[in-house]
């Protein structure tokens, strides 16, 4: 009996860990990072380019925060213990000049498993030195990015849809086991990460009376500082914005599951592009809409990705 | 045409530790690192994979997952009994990394329209005066899109939400704008939307412009410290500023 139950103990032991060595560690995929890449690094450089004129007001004490402040603006909880954040106004500078030249390395896919993780560990250090300078102009684009920048440093995205690839003699390449293992890590936890930020805005919203009052749509169309135009039209139509109201919640509380289940996968994805699209048509906020997006390309097999490739005509890369 | 010599495209098979890859998962065609059949097709990954170095890397990445999926997970719960409890052992690696943020896009509620209204003091021997009231940031013309807009709409929120931020951070700031200036008065000033409801039968109204109640916050004055450093002093409120909170008595 005892050893019956040891048996199969054991074996249930092992079946999990089976599982989630697979799940964590032969993960991959080339295609989707690819696209991942793509999709992100244009938007982060659209995000950096529409900072860099403002670089004095952003990233000096002209903005009202001195640089020995910095640090400061966080409660002590949230201080990191070491900072490198640029200084003046020359380093500002040269930490977004760097920022930029990396985002177009990786955007074209310069190198490969060494050159690109250390392209992303740049990127990243400017982009997280460039927050600590002044956290009260970060907003969610910024922050989500840290996250996926993070995953890239893990990965190796440079493997597929990149200049080297296209231009790489050998049609087959070996990729070591350790750099797949970590492309996986970076894979899984860049997509675990996006359902925790669902998940736990959803959760937050369950708190808000305007999203059970399914009002909360109507408020946010009616906030003149972030609408980029007058929808109070809408106001004839309440039930759509009721139905508006309500699918936001339902997508974010139930789409960190869903996004894990094949069968239901492609609608979680295209639920989740209609409301990032809803909110950058209306609201604006293209950079942190695109931010999201990009992430659930990681979502997709590389099936996936050729067949999109080739709908959209890029038959050449899908093949 | 370049041949489909990487992981995502093999079907699935056996790969080469004996395990199964399914395919099914997110991003699931774990036949990615498969790397049997070698026969026919070289395989995308390097052999050898229950080396001891791979198994090595394998263990620490296991601790590295761990630790980060925790901390993701552990830190947007804000102030709750497990931060106040553990969130030392993860607060240096989140707040070094940056990855130490919570996760309340519009949430609980979307914030409603919000402004700084602000004015100088100035005094002139025993002669005293204020200038016009001002909106931080300013109120758009129209609609559209601007990011710089955006930023500094978020950076006055983070400033003016929270009292010694704003007393340390915003309020010298204002002062450097006017050097004159001896003190200056601040108030928020928010807007709600009327309830569609009400709205949806009143032909009175054009625009979400004419559909707002706003509502103002007691003014307090703030006195301009000239000595060139970021700290201001203590805020003074004045007695004679009475909040607002009635129609069409918020903007400026």
């Amino acid at each position: 009996m005892i050893r019956s139950l040891t048996r199969s103990v054991r074996s249930f032991t092992h079946s999990v860990m089976h599982a989630l060595d697979r799940f964590f560690f032969h993960a991959a995929e080339p295609y989707a990072v690819g696209m991942f890449r793509i999709m992100f690094t244009i938007t982060m450089l659209i995000n950096v380019l529409l900072r860099i004129p403002h670089t004095e007001f952003y990233f000096t004490e002209a903005g009202g925060v001195w640089a020995k402040d910095a640090p400061e603006l966080l409660p002590e909880f949230h201080r990191t213990f070491f900072s490198f954040h640029p200084g003046t106004y020359a380093e500002a500078i040269t930490m977004q000049v760097v920022l930029v030249v990396a985002l177009v390395m990786l955007l074209i896919g310069l190198w490969g498993r060494i050159g690109s993780r250390i392209t992303a560990i740049i990127a990243f250090v400017c982009h997280v030195g460039l927050m600590q300078r002044n956290y009260s102009i970060v907003y969610g684009a910024d922050i989500v990015a840290t996250f996926w920048l993070f995953g890239m440093c893990l990965m190796n995205t440079g493997e597929a849809l990149s200049l080297r690839s296209y231009f790489r003699k050998s049609k087959i390449w070996l990729e070591p086991v350790w750099s797949r293992t970590l492309s996986s890590v970076g894979l899984r936890i860049s997509q675990i990460q996006l359902c925790v930020i669902y998940s736990f805005t959803g959760f937050e919203k369950l708190k808000g009376g305007d999203w059970w009052d399914q009002t909360a749509i109507w408020k946010v169309l009616g906030n003149e500082q972030l609408m980029t135009a007058d929808l109070s039209f809408l106001r004839a139509v309440p039930l759509v914005i009721g139905l508006a109201t309500w699918g936001t919640v339902l997508f974010e509380v139930y789409a960190p599951v869903l996004f894990w289940v094949k069968s239901t996968r492609k609608w979680v994805i295209l639920a989740g592009w209609a409301l990032h699209v809803g909110i950058a048509a209306t609201m604006g906020l293209y950079i942190f809409s695109l931010t999201m997006l990009s992430a659930y390309f990681l979502f997709f097999d590389t099936g996936q990705v050729r067949s999109l490739l080739r709908r959209i005509g890029v038959n050449r890369i899908a093949t | 045409m370049r041949r489909q010599g990487r992981s995502g495209a093999r079907p699935a098979s056996r790969g080469s530790d004996g395990s199964a890859n399914r395919k099914g998962g997110p991003s699931g065609n774990r036949s990615a690192d498969n790397s049997s059949n070698q026969s026919t097709r070289p395989s995308p990954i390097q052999p050898n994979r229950n080396s001891t170095a791979n198994r090595l890397l394998k263990v620490v990445l296991s601790v590295f997952i761990v630790y980060h999926l925790l901390t993701v997970l552990i830190l947007p719960m804000g102030t709750g009994l497990i931060i106040r409890e553990v969130g030392r052992y993860f607060t240096p690696y989140a707040n070094f990394l940056g990855v130490n943020t919570g996760w309340q896009f519009f949430s609980p509620g979307p914030s409603p329209i919000f402004y700084l209204e602000y004015s100088f003091n100035y005094e002139n021997g025993e002669a005293e005066s204020e200038s016009e009231p001002m909106l931080l940031p300013e109120k758009r013309n129209g609609y559209g899109y601007s990011d710089f807009y955006n930023r500094r709409l978020f950076s006055m929120r983070f400033f003016s939400l929270n009292p010694s931020r704003l007393e340390r951070f915003l309020v010298p700031w204002l002062c450097r704008q006017d050097p004159k200036a001896s003190s200056v008065t601040v108030r928020q000033t928010f807007g709600e939307i009327k309830s569609v409801e009400r709205m949806r039968d009143d032909e009175s109204v054009d625009s979400f412009a004419d559909m707002k109640q706003p509502m103002n916050l007691p003014r307090s004055t703030h006195a301009c410290s000239r000595s060139g450093d970021s700290s201001g002093e203590q805020p003074t409120d004045s007695p004679g500023d009475v909040p607002v909170s009635s129609e069409g008595g918020g903007e400026s």
